[in-house]
């Protein structure tokens, strides 16, 4: 598909500057999702280009989920989603919607998911390594993990095959601080080595104040797209969520402390 | 070559017991992680119009139970796919529009035959015919078992990788109707 050396220079360390000029790595126009004869958002159009972070923020039951699985081909919709050639997609599901009763272990499915795409074993080891995974979490069955643990096992999933854009359903939730720390890092850390392109859902403020360098805003009426010091404003904000709320405010200020 | 096998012929229900023993082993370790074990107690009945259909119409009573169980399998497969309900769920309002529709049309002096099985001498061909069955399960689950794992594990995920779900149900399902055919002419519709 993609020549190796094409996919090397996209995976080489990028100055978000100097990406910023090239053609986008994704496209999205016009777009609309309906569960049943349920609209969950329309008219949604925005770009993303390589190296890019990009939340998705809005209330509950706006779509965001909906909106990284329409991005993926799993749900089908009208408009226009564009992938360039270039992109390989990785996609790590909130952790609730893995089954995680299955007798099987991380690494049965690190193994199922190299056999597929026919990749080395070697590229599980890198990948366990780079996430930081313990062996015994490796061995244990999925269920018996912490949401930390499984977290990251999640991550590695992605990151087999080595995909230069992640979608990523609320990275942090349900996670306490240090487990929260370590994943911001090692998101941080694969961004900077990696270059790796990220379309994040989050409600998590310090993931969006320290690493988004796009705010997409989803609400069935309201949505927006912008740097984060255009799309965090307080009228914006309470645009989107309906009343203004202490939270919101909080938000607004952090980001304001940001600039 | 009937003739040489003849000596043996006593030995057949044994050997195919082993080999079936296998393939259904290895397709109810996926029906557990598909949460759908005891799919093939209910499933299998729904071979039993099929019966019905072969006692009539005097042809092979296993091809009859292989059609209906496909059948089934595809409508399974389809209302699944189109409402999101559990395979459990699917699986139920099948098996008892199958059973309804099987005993209306199998003759009531065949049907113990049908649910309860029979034991009588395996031929030659018989023999080969369930062994090759058998054969074509062990080898499809170990050309899938990494889909089927990752298909079970999380659909998208799975998609993600690139696996197929939607075609990989549907083979698993009928793969799974000719698991059960393996049992059915043994023990009848009502124990496989």
């Amino acid at each position: 598909m993609v020549p190796p050396h094409v996919l090397a220079a996209i995976i080489v360390p990028s100055n978000h500057n100097l990406m910023a000029n090239e053609a986008p790595l994704l496209t999205v126009s016009g777009l609309e999702v309906s569960l049943g004869d349920l609209t969950i958002f329309r008219n949604l159009s925005f770009e993303v280009k390589q190296g890019e972070v990009v939340a998705v923020i809005g209330p509950n039951g706006s779509g965001k989920t909906i909106l990284l699985k329409a991005l993926i081909g799993l749900l089908p919709h009208t408009g226009k989603i564009s992938w360039s050639g270039e992109a390989k997609i990785g996609y790590v599901p909130q952790k609730i919607d893995a089954d995680r009763h299955l007798p099987v272990s991380a690494r049965n499915l690190l193994e199922a998911k190299a056999h597929i795409l026919k990749l080395p074993k070697r590229k599980i080891e890198e990948t366990i390594r780079e996430v930081g995974l313990t062996p015994e979490a490796l061995r244990v069955p999925v269920g018996h993990l912490s949401g930390g643990q499984f977290q990251k096992i999640l991550i590695a999933f992605a990151l087999l095959g080595d995909p230069n854009v992640i979608l990523f359903d609320e990275p942090t939730a349900s996670l306490d601080e240090l487990s929260e720390e370590h994943i911001y890092d090692l998101m941080h850390e694969l961004q900077d080595k990696r270059g790796i392109t990220f379309i994040l859902v989050s409600h998590d403020l310090s993931i969006i104040n320290r690493y988004a360098t796009k705010v997409l805003c989803l609400s069935k009426e309201n949505t927006c797209y912008g740097a984060p010091e255009e799309v965090l404003t307080s009228s914006i904000l309470e645009k989107l969520y309906g009343a203004p709320h202490k939270f919101f405010h909080h938000l607004f200020h952090k980001a304001d402390h940001t600039k | 070559m009937a003739d040489y096998f003849s000596g043996f012929q006593e030995f057949f229900p044994v050997i195919l017991a082993l080999v079936a023993a296998v393939a259904t082993g290895l397709m109810g370790g996926f029906a557990l992680m598909k949460k759908m074990t005891l799919a093939g107690d209910t499933m299998s009945h729904i071979a039993l119009p099929g019966l019905g259909i072969a006692l009539i119409w005097n042809i092979n009573l296993v091809i009859g139970a292989a059609a209906a169980l496909a059948i089934g399998a595809i409508f399974i497969w389809h209302i699944e796919a189109r409402t999101d309900l559990a395979v459990e769920t699917t699986i139920g309002v099948i098996f008892s529009a199958a059973i309804a529709l099987g005993v209306l049309v199998t003759p009531s002096e065949e049907i113990i035959e049908a649910l309860f099985g029979g034991a009588e001498l395996i031929s030659v061909f018989t023999l080969l015919t369930y062994l090759a069955l058998s054969l074509l399960v062990i080898l499809y689950v170990f050309r899938f078992r990494n889909q089927l794992v990752l298909g079970s594990f999380n659909e998208d995920l799975a998609e993600v990788s690139g696996v197929k779900v939607s075609r990989l149900n549907l083979v698993y399902y009928l793969m799974f109707a000719l698991t059960l055919i393996l049992g059915l002419r043994f023990l009848g519709t009502l124990l496989v």
